[in-house]
C-alpha cells in the first residue's frame, strides 16, 4: 500500500531520482561513447560529460539533504522509494532521449553527422552514433527484436 | 553468544557521540535515501555499460537478477520476522542513537540483507561492480549499528540471509533465465538494451 507519508517528501525524492539518474546517464553515455544517450553529444574532451554527470549527481544529493527537513525521520517505505525511483529514472531517460534526438537531428541538418556503424549493429550500440529516434527509423529494433541474447545462449551451451 | 554481540555492539556504538564529524557522516550513510539511491545509481549504470554486447548483456542479467535477489532476500526477511522478534537495542540498553526509533524485529538487519543480496548477486557476474557495491553495502550495514539500530548480530544474520537470495538466485534458479532473456530482449528491440 502506497502512503507517501509526505507529499513534499515524496516530491523531493522524485527530484532527486531523476536529477541523479540524468548525472548517470551522461557518466555512462561518456564513458561508453553512447551519443544517443548524451546531452551533450560526443565533445571533444570527455572530461565535460563527466564533470557534467558528476556535477549533476552531487548537486542532485545536496540539494536533497539541505533543502528536506526530517531526513532522519520516518519517511516512505521501500516499496515507495523505489516507485519513485522508477518514475524518476524513467523521466530522466525520457529527456536526455528526447533532447539527445533534438541535438542529432539538427547535427544531421547542418550535414555535421556521419555515421560509422556497420550493418550488424544492433540495440543500444545503435545509440554510439545515432539518437534513438534515428535508431528506430533505421529498423535496428526490428531485426535485433529477432536475436536472442548472445550471453544467455553461450551459458546454456556451457 | 548474546553477550559478545552485545559487547560488539557496545565497543561499536560507543564511539558515537564523541566525534561530530563522524557523527554526521554515521547519519548520511544509515538514512533510508543515500546509500540505497547510490546502490540504484549504480544498476542503473551497469545496465548501460560494456564495451561489447556480451559485456553488456552478462552486465543487464546481473542487474535482473538482483532485483530479484532483492526481492527474495526481503521474503525471506518478512518470514523470519514472522516466527521471531528481537527488539531493538534501543528498547532495553542505553545507546547513543543518532536515528528514528524503527519498530519492527532487530533480526536480520533488512538494510544489510538488501545491501548484500545486491552487491552478492552483480559480484557473481561483475567483479568491478560487486566491489563497489560491497562496500557500500558494508557501509550501510556498519552505519546501522554505530548508530544504534542494530546489533552486530542482526547485521550478520542480514548479511548471511541476503548473501543466500543472491546465490539461489544466480546460481539455482537457471529457470528464470528465459524470461531474463525476454526481457533483454525486449530491451534490445527499443534500443534500451
Amino acid at each position: 500500500m502506497l502512503y507517501f507519508v509526505e507529499t513534499y517528501f515524496a516530491i523531493h525524492y522524485l527530484i532527486l531520482a531523476s536529477i541523479a539518474s540524468l548525472g548517470t546517464f551522461q557518466i555512462v553515455a561518456t564513458r561508453h561513447g553512447l551519443r544517443g544517450l548524451s546531452l551533450v553529444g560526443r565533445p571533444r574532451w570527455s572530461g565535460w560529460g563527466y564533470g557534467l554527470g558528476g556535477t549533476l549527481i552531487a548537486g542532485g544529493f545536496a540539494w536533497f539533504f539541505l533543502s528536506t527537513p526530517n531526513v532522519l525521520s520516518p519517511g516512505p517505505a521501500g516499496t515507495e522509494l523505489l516507485l519513485l525511483m522508477g518514475l524518476g529514472t524513467a523521466g530522466a531517460l525520457v529527456f536526455t532521449l528526447a533532447w539527445a534526438s533534438v541535438c542529432q537531428e539538427i547535427r544531421v541538418r547542418r550535414g555535421s553527422s556521419t555515421s560509422e556503424l556497420d550493418a550488424g549493429t544492433r540495440g543500444l550500440s545503435l545509440l554510439r552514433d545515432m539518437s534513438i529516434l534515428q535508431a528506430w527509423r533505421r529498423g535496428g529494433h526490428v531485426a535485433s527484436h529477432r536475436s536472442g541474447p548472445d550471453y544467455l545462449r553461450r551459458a546454456e551451451m556451457r | 553468544m548474546g553477550s559478545l554481540d552485545y559487547a560488539l555492539f557496545q565497543f561499536v556504538n560507543g564511539l558515537a557521540g564523541h566525534c561530530p564529524f563522524l557523527d554526521r557522516l554515521a547519519q548520511l550513510l544509515v538514512n533510508d535515501y543515500f546509500l540505497p539511491t547510490l546502490m540504484s545509481l549504480l544498476l542503473l549504470a551497469l545496465w548501460f555499460s560494456g564495451f561489447t554486447d556480451e559485456e553488456r548483456e552478462r552486465n543487464q542479467l546481473a542487474v535482473l537478477r538482483a532485483v530479484i535477489s532483492l526481492l527474495l532476500a526481503n521474503a525471506l526477511l518478512k518470514m523470519c520476522n514472522l516466527v521471531y522478534f528481537r527488539p531493538r537495542p534501543f528498547a532495553h540498553h542505553d545507546v547513543n542513537l543518532l536515528f528514528y526509533h524503527p519498530s519492527d524485529s532487530s533480526l536480520p538487519s533488512n538494510p544489510a540483507a538488501v545491501g548484500f543480496a545486491l552487491a552478492v548477486a552483480v559480484w557473481l557476474h561483475n567483479r568491478w561492480a560487486g566491489n563497489l557495491l560491497f562496500v557500500l553495502a558494508t557501509l550501510f550495514a556498519i552505519s546501522r549499528v554505530y548508530c544504534g539500530v542494530h546489533y552486530p548480530l542482526d547485521v550478520i544474520t542480514g548479511v548471511g540471509l541476503g548473501s543466500l537470495a543472491a546465490y539461489l538466485v544466480v546460481r539455482k534458479m537457471r529457470l528464470l533465465d528465459p524470461l531474463l532473456g525476454t526481457v533483454i530482449r525486449l530491451g534490445r528491440r527499443v534500443c534500451l538494451a
